[in-house]
């Protein structure tokens, strides 16, 4: 059996007194579409924060392809193949789409002196092009000069999504991606979300909306304040009765 | 009359703009001010006077200057902001105002606190338009000053390098999440801030004559000033700021009285503040929400 791609162990995280995130072990498989679920305050974000190093672990570990996490600088973790999304969204004021999608790209370019340019030719070039190509995808061409933020918000997400995938992720961490969207913009996402993995690239979302879950999900990881209590394919977990309770807020 | 008098004002506006966007550039990355900014513009003025005064060419002392300025920008982002990285951001803006008394002492030792005359460039005529004399040196500034902008706006806007500077600028942590290396960043930003404040230096040199190390107190609370009253975190607005304090700057000189000068453009730092807080070309900034 090959190591999954990210695998989490005895992941802990207290704030102050609070316990945050419990002794979580995860393990997401190379080319799965993965779910953390759970009411709202259970830490499902804080374990992104975790993953990214946006905040220290105080205990356990994140491997990634095998390698340990825990000591990389943040900026580094994008290198090693991890983007993410946010779950308020997190533009950039002062850019378009396409320049969003060129921040991302940054981080595979040579750090050479052409960074200092502002002419592209050779591999910026080639990059450009690729950063069409992807805005394309995420059908966002037609607004590529636009400033970000003034999308509707179902494009700005989007937008985070396609400036997290020009860093060329093996996994993209999506934070709450379907938050705020209608049956069909959920629909629509359900089917990006496919083609993303299609493109080899591993996915591990937070989600509040149950149908994207289920119709997406290979496997689904329930926490309740910051601790795992369900785990399993979606139709296991939807009969999990302490799933069902903490989640749905039935009495047991 | 009127009219030299507004052009005088614009020749020392584009001073202030770029002391203002020196100050604006820091501004966006910490939120806080470097005071030393005023020191280092003091310092490049020191520093073409020498290499002038050294018999380099001006077009290679300019430049020299900047430099030098910007690694003295250098040495306050290590010294004064690095280590503080983490402290609340009263401690930086504290230490910046040691840093600038420290520079200001060091050039008394260096070059004295007599004021002393900055050797002229010989240029071009002076331009005669009707009865008005514009002198050559102050199209070399402004030529310089302008040019110095639009270059800065093309790095910003269109380099590598100048996206990472507006990323880190706008969040720090959603920067560094894609990659973006925010010490590399900083350290270009304090660069370019010296680079600007040194170069503004040089022109006030030879707009004066007269260079002391306690013009960087000046020009740098008008630098601030400007950078308020034009918007903050704004090029732009550091610009128009900039131009509106020399204007009104060399119009009270020449109606009122030289000595009240500074009443006029700081009673402009007030009016600013009431009518228009957020600045002429400011936007009322919202606090972000944060997960």
């Amino acid at each position: 059996m090959t190591p999954p791609l990210l695998h989490l162990q005895k992941l802990t995280k207290h704030f102050g007194g609070v316990l945050a995130v419990e002794a979580l072990d995860l393990a997401v498989a190379e080319g799965q579409i993965a779910a953390l679920i759970g009411p709202n305050g259970a830490g499902k974000t804080t374990v992104f924060n975790l993953i990214t190093r946006v905040l220290p672990a105080d205990e356990g570990s994140v491997h990634f392809r095998g390698r340990d996490l825990s000591h990389l600088p943040r900026h580094r973790i994008v290198r090693v193949g991890v983007g993410r999304t946010f779950q308020n969204i997190r533009l950039f004021a002062t850019m378009t789409v396409l320049e969003h999608v060129l921040v991302g790209q940054n981080v595979r370019l040579h750090p050479g002196w052409k960074r200092f340019i502002p002419v592209e030719y050779g591999e910026a070039k080639r990059r450009r092009a690729e950063a069409e190509e992807l805005l394309n995808f995420l059908h966002l061409w037609e607004r590529r000069h636009l400033p970000a933020d003034t999308l509707p918000y179902g494009e700005q997400r989007r937008v985070e999504i396609a400036r997290a995938l020009a860093t060329r992720p093996a996994l993209l961490l999506l934070d709450e991606p379907a938050a705020g969207m209608n049956p069909s913009e959920s629909r629509a996402l359900v089917k990006l979300l496919q083609t993303i993995r299609d493109r080899q690239v591993t996915i591990l979302l937070i989600e509040h909306d149950m149908q994207v879950v289920m119709d997406v999900c290979d496997q689904v990881t329930v926490l309740n304040f910051g601790e795992k209590i369900a785990e399993g394919t979606p139709s296991e977990v939807r009969q999990d009765p302490r799933a069902l309770e903490a989640y749905l807020g039935h009495d047991a | 009359m009127f009219l030299e008098q507004v052009v005088n004002g614009i020749f020392l506006g584009s001073m202030y703009a770029l002391v203002a966007i020196a100050f604006t550039l820091i501004m966006g990355i910490f939120g806080m001010l470097n005071i030393a900014v005023g020191e280092v513009f003091m310092l490049g003025a020191f520093f073409g006077m020498s290499l002038i005064m050294a018999g380099v060419p001006f077009h290679f002392a300019l430049p020299l200057a900047m430099i030098g300025s910007g690694v003295v920008s250098l040495v306050i982002e290590r010294l004064s902001f690095r280590p503080l990285r983490h402290a609340p951001l009263l401690v930086p803006l504290l230490s910046t105002i040691g840093f600038s008394i420290l520079l200001q002492n060091l050039a008394n030792i260096v070059w004295g606190t007599e004021r002393l005359e900055f050797p002229g460039v010989a240029a071009l005529p002076d331009l005669k338009l009707g009865s008005m004399v514009i002198p050559s040196v102050q199209f070399l500034v402004l030529g310089s000053a302008v040019a110095l902008i639009l270059a800065l706006d093309l790095f910003i806007q269109r380099t590598r390098v100048g996206r990472g500077m507006r990323a880190v600028a706008e969040n720090l942590e959603t920067s560094s999440i894609l990659g973006v290396e925010p010490n590399g960043i900083i350290l270009v930003t304090f660069f370019v801030s010296g680079l600007l404040a040194g170069a503004s230096g040089v022109f006030f040199g030879l707009t004066f004559s007269l260079i002391a190390p306690t013009i960087g107190l000046e020009v740098g609370l008008k630098g601030i000033a400007a950078m308020v009253v034009g918007g903050l975190g704004n090029m732009r607005g550091g610009i128009i700021g900039g131009l509106l304090i020399g204007i009104t700057e060399t119009l009270s000189v020449a109606y009122i009285s030289a000595s009240y000068r500074d009443v006029f453009v700081y009673s402009l730092l007030f009016l600013a503040l009431i009518i228009r807080p957020e600045g002429i070309l400011g936007t009322v900034q919202q606090e972000k929400g944060r997960a």
